[in-house]
């Protein structure tokens, strides 16, 4: 009845004559490296690689970025329970290193420097990239491990479209999406919203036959616009706005049962102009994150924070004969306040510059460097150089180097009676190298990378027992990706193949020990087959042994788990487009856990309803 | 079409074919039940058991008497597999039964205290348990409650014959350590370096009857006879306990302040300071300038994590980085070595049995 109401509602939502847009049935699953719209990415990437994972990829997989991103790329995702906080670990490195870019803003929480990827819904934005390695000259703190991109391109003159894609699935489990966009010659628009709640009590075997206080719920909202001024002066405003109420699961029926909300709050606005030869793009950005913990549901008491940054971000590129030139000023005003924070600032200055030489159509360079100033610690210098060798049409070679920070947070820096700030950035020297083959609809590419990580910031107890951040560990990872896709062409039916594998060794330098949960070993593979209205797809994913310890005790790990699930989706209408479908999750019901003690759900179904207008 | 379809097929089953078995759950200690001694029926009678709070699941490991191994998930074993909850605290006993406080999981697991086999839990009315005693056929368990703030604190009264808690005493400040002298409750208001005082409650009303203020940074105390000895971060003093008065007051010098972990054994008092263990004689309490001992620890707030004075040892418990298996070191009384076992993560106790 429930789901009814709901199909129902978003019936009401779209009830408007709408311009019918082609369905893009025929896009890849396969993740590609592709020219993309964010010019920065595209501009400067030499020497590195950057995926992208389509929108209709995205369709495929629960909107939450993690199962995204665990089923369809060689990274790790953590995930401390279902739908529960999820932090990447790119490269072995640690939940804080991989920033989050949104539309060019590095959008990390300043409370504990991550992103959680249950909570970055699909949203508006219709370009998602990772880039791995090393990023920091451009997108500042994280960009250690690696960078996800969150791009929203505005188009013009594309009338008007709605989307409207519903899932429903067991332990009453809605994942709903609705975007749409108008566009005129001169103006755009987007706009979308998405609800994703869960009960999230499927059976689990700990003392507790089900996983207890595990629901969640989260809801966002988009608007983006855009006004061409003329032919050189765009206007562009994003807007995000992000709730989230999650419960954190419970071992024992006799536990506190915590719960933890947060708002997020990220508004844009970007004025480009574009000359024959230059482009300047100027940025002010307000993000506000505001979270609040009970830590016992049946306490009253909450403590909440708040985080508010002022960006104000200025790029200028320049072209001059083979030559581009990338100049970066960004100011960045962050104010920490709330319960648990001492009420402060930090204010970072900082410039880059870069300048790539595109020396015939085989030899790329590039070579930057960024320098910050900042009311608290400055950051080191910090660069990037790379190369890119296109040596035959179907190979080519790419080798980056360069060294990034990851600045203390809020959290490090403000904790009431913990806080350090006389904390140091953890700095990374790295490079990779990396073979990229294609051939014919073959997508072959091979990376090794090695980082040397410096000044980790650990929480260690004082003799009080009162738990204080301190500047402590070395950590050297070291290890290589491998991506791989094929596409088959069979008369009207088609077989898409997709596989990654990442072999990964993050050694702490005391203890010559591999980090806690992080994998040596991950490796997914999809295979989709289309034929007339059906498509089929499997997807599997298998993530290797994960020490508990820091002693790597054989006898405290998370075990190797492999998971396959399925989906069907069958296409009943092409104008406008109407698609339904089926998922089933962990179609072999493995038991696994993602955690020491979070347990993770058996087989799942989820239907699933696609209308595009 | 058919064809490729069940190529299709056969690629998946070729991925499937890597799954692994069904049962991917954590690794148990596979330790054997019989551990110990397996002649008798009672093979936890004779030794030391050793509380490992644990990262998320903590455990007790058994040391026998004549300290030739260490037994590591004790009730693990005994219990197929069971768990005792999370952050196990302490132990209190009565004749027959160990009552295992895991103060995350609000949880006391009861087992007999000689063949560790479960006898029964308490799921409710426990929030963020700490610290227990037995007293007339009653249990009094401190609770900490919400982290930030003092004012919810309490003593849970625990009926054990039913295993529910009957009554809930508000303290009116942090509670921690508590101990029956002569028919009263003795209870340390202090944890974490917080707080600076005693008081008492009488079970006979339930109410807090006095309380007085020790010093500072109050973090251990010790009955002996008619006297509590309190230590604090830059004293040690001893209460009159007919009058609940302070009798004797020894403001530390520089060398001694911020000592921990007191402890009086057969005349002799103990406290740890760093990583040393400096004594004195109960009858002057004039500290030895030189150390009894000291051990090697990278760990500040991990060095003497546990430590127990009692039947010619020394127990120390040392929790090294909290995120790996700790390390017991079991010295006789003139600090020589006897033993050293690694154990579970964060050893914070040891319990004689």
């Amino acid at each position: 009845m429930y789901k009814k109401l709901i199909i129902l509602l978003w019936w009401i939502t779209i009830h408007t004559t709408c311009f019918a847009q082609k369905a893009d049935l025929d896009a890849t699953q396969n993740l590609e490296e592709v020219v993309i719209t964010n010019p920065q990415l595209k501009d400067f990437s030499t020497g590195q690689y950057v995926l992208k994972l389509n929108d209709s990829l995205r369709q495929k997989n629960p909107i939450r970025l993690s199962e995204l991103i665990q089923l369809n790329t060689p990274f790790f995702i953590r995930e401390n329970g279902y739908g529960m906080v999820a932090s990447p670990s790119f490269r072995g490195t640690t939940a804080q290193q991989t920033a989050v870019v949104w539309n060019g803003i590095n959008i990390n929480s300043q409370f504990n420097g991550q992103g959680d990827f249950n909570t970055l819904l699909g949203g508006n934005f219709n370009r998602l990239s990772i880039r791995p390695g090393g990023g920091s000259v451009v997108y500042g703190t994280g960009a250690i491990g690696g960078s996800v991109h969150l791009d929203t391109e505005l188009q013009f003159n594309q009338g008007l479209s709605n989307e409207v894609q519903l899932l429903y699935g067991e332990f009453n489990t809605i994942d709903s999406r609705y975007r749409g966009q108008f566009s005129t010659k001169k103006w755009s628009f987007r706009w979308g919203t998405n609800y994703n709640y869960s009960d999230n009590d499927f059976p689990t075997s700990g003392n507790l036959n089900r996983n207890t206080n595990g629901r969640f719920k989260h809801f966002n909202i988009n608007l983006d616009a855009a006004h061409q001024l003329n032919k050189h002066n765009l206007l562009k405003y994003y807007l995000w706005i992000f709730d989230s109420q999650r419960d954190l699961p419970i071992r024992r029926i006799s536990e506190n049962r915590p719960a933890y909300e947060n708002l997020d709050f990220r508004n844009l606005i970007e004025w480009e102009n574009k000359g024959k030869n230059y482009s300047s793009l100027l940025r002010l950005a307000y993000l506000s994150e505001d979270f609040s913990f009970q830590e016992n549901k049946n306490r009253q008491r909450k403590t909440s924070n708040l985080a508010e940054t002022l960006h104000l971000r200025h790029d200028f590129s320049y072209r001059w004969k083979n030559f581009k030139f990338n100049s970066l000023i960004n100011y960045e005003n962050a104010k920490a306040s709330g319960d648990n924070l001492n009420k402060d600032q930090r204010i970072v200055l900082a410039t880059s510059l870069i300048a790539k030489y595109e020396m015939n159509k085989q030899l790329t360079f590039q070579a930057s460097a960024r320098k910050e100033w900042s009311n608290l610690k400055d950051s080191p210098l910090l660069y990037s150089a790379g190369i890119n060798w296109k040596a035959t049409s179907f190979y080519q070679l790419k080798f980056n180097a360069s060294k990034n920070f990851r600045i203390p947070t809020f959290n490090d820096l403000f904790w009431l009676n913990s806080g350090n700030e006389e904390l140091r950035p953890e700095t990374a020297e790295q490079f990779e190298l990396g073979h990229h083959f294609h051939l014919g609809k073959l997508n072959f590419s091979a990376t090794a990378f090695y980082n040397d990580i410096n000044q980790l910031i650990r929480w260690i107890p004082n003799p009080n027992g009162n738990w204080q951040p301190e500047n402590v560990d070395r950590v050297k990872t070291y290890g290589g990706e491998f991506t791989g896709n094929y596409q088959l062409n069979f008369g009207d039916s088609k077989l898409q193949l997709n596989a990654n594998y990442a072999l990964v060794k993050s050694i702490h330098q005391d203890t010559k020990n591999q980090l806690t949960y992080t994998p040596i070993h991950k490796a997914n593979f999809s295979s989709a087959y289309a034929i007339n209205n059906w498509r089929f797809t499997h997807q599997f994913v298998c993530v290797g042994e994960q020490f508990a310890q820091t002693d790597n005790n054989a006898d405290r790990v998370i075990e190797t788990y492999q998971l396959h699930h399925l989906l069907a989706h069958y296409t009943f209408a092409k104008k406008p487009v109407m698609q339904a479908g089926i998922r089933v999750y962990n179609v072999f019901n493995n038991r696994y856990q993602s955690a020491d003690f979070r347990p993770m759900p058996g087989r799942m179904f989820n239907l699933e309803f696609l209308i595009q207008l | 079409m058919n064809t490729n379809f069940l190529k299709l097929v056969f690629l998946s089953l070729l991925f499937m074919a890597c799954s692994g078995d069904d049962d991917a759950i954590l690794a148990e200690d596979p330790d054997d039940p019989n551990n110990g001694d397996p002649t008798t029926e009672r093979p936890y009678e004779n030794g030391i058991f050793v509380v490992n709070e644990g990262g998320s699941e903590g455990s007790i490991s058994f040391i026998p008497n004549n300290l030739s191994e260490i037994e590591q998930g004790v009730f693990s074993a005994v219990n197929n597999g069971e768990d005792l909850g999370q952050f196990v605290q302490s132990i209190f006993f009565d004749e027959e039964n160990a009552y295992i406080i895991a103060n995350g999981s609000n949880l006391i697991t009861v087992v007999d205290r000689f063949t560790f086999e479960l006898q029964g839990s308490l799921e409710n009315g426990l929030d963020v348990p700490r610290y227990g005693t037995i007293y007339n056929g009653k249990a009094y368990v401190t609770n900490q409650a919400s982290f930030s703030t003092s004012d919810d604190d309490y003593i849970a009264v625990i009926d054990l014959e039913s295993l529910t808690v009957e009554n809930e005493i508000n303290a009116g400040a942090v509670v921690e350590f508590i101990e029956e002298h002569n028919g009263q409750l003795i209870i340390q208001n202090a944890s974490y370096g917080m707080g600076n005082q005693l008081s008492v409650l009488n079970p006979n009303t339930n109410s807090i009857i006095q309380s007085i203020e020790v010093g500072e940074g109050l973090n251990s105390m010790e009955i002996v006879g008619q006297s509590l000895y309190a230590l604090s971060s830059e004293k040690l003093v001893e209460v009159d306990l007919t009058n609940f008065s302070i009798a004797t007051e020894i403001e530390f010098d520089e060398n001694l302040q911020g000592s921990a972990n007191l402890q009086i054994s057969e005349g002799i008092l103990y406290l740890t300071n760093a990583n040393e263990v400096f004594t004195a004689n109960l009858s002057d309490l004039a500290f030895d300038e030189t150390p009894l001992l000291s051990y090697t620890s990278d760990s500040e707030f991990g060095v003497f994590y546990g430590f127990l004075v009692a039947d010619g040892r020394i127990f120390i418990a040392d929790a090294g980085d909290f995120a790996s298996n700790g390390d017991v070191f079991i010295f006789d009384l003139s600090g020589n070595v006897e033993a050293e076992f690694s154990t579970g993560i964060g050893p914070n106790g040891f319990y004689l049995n």
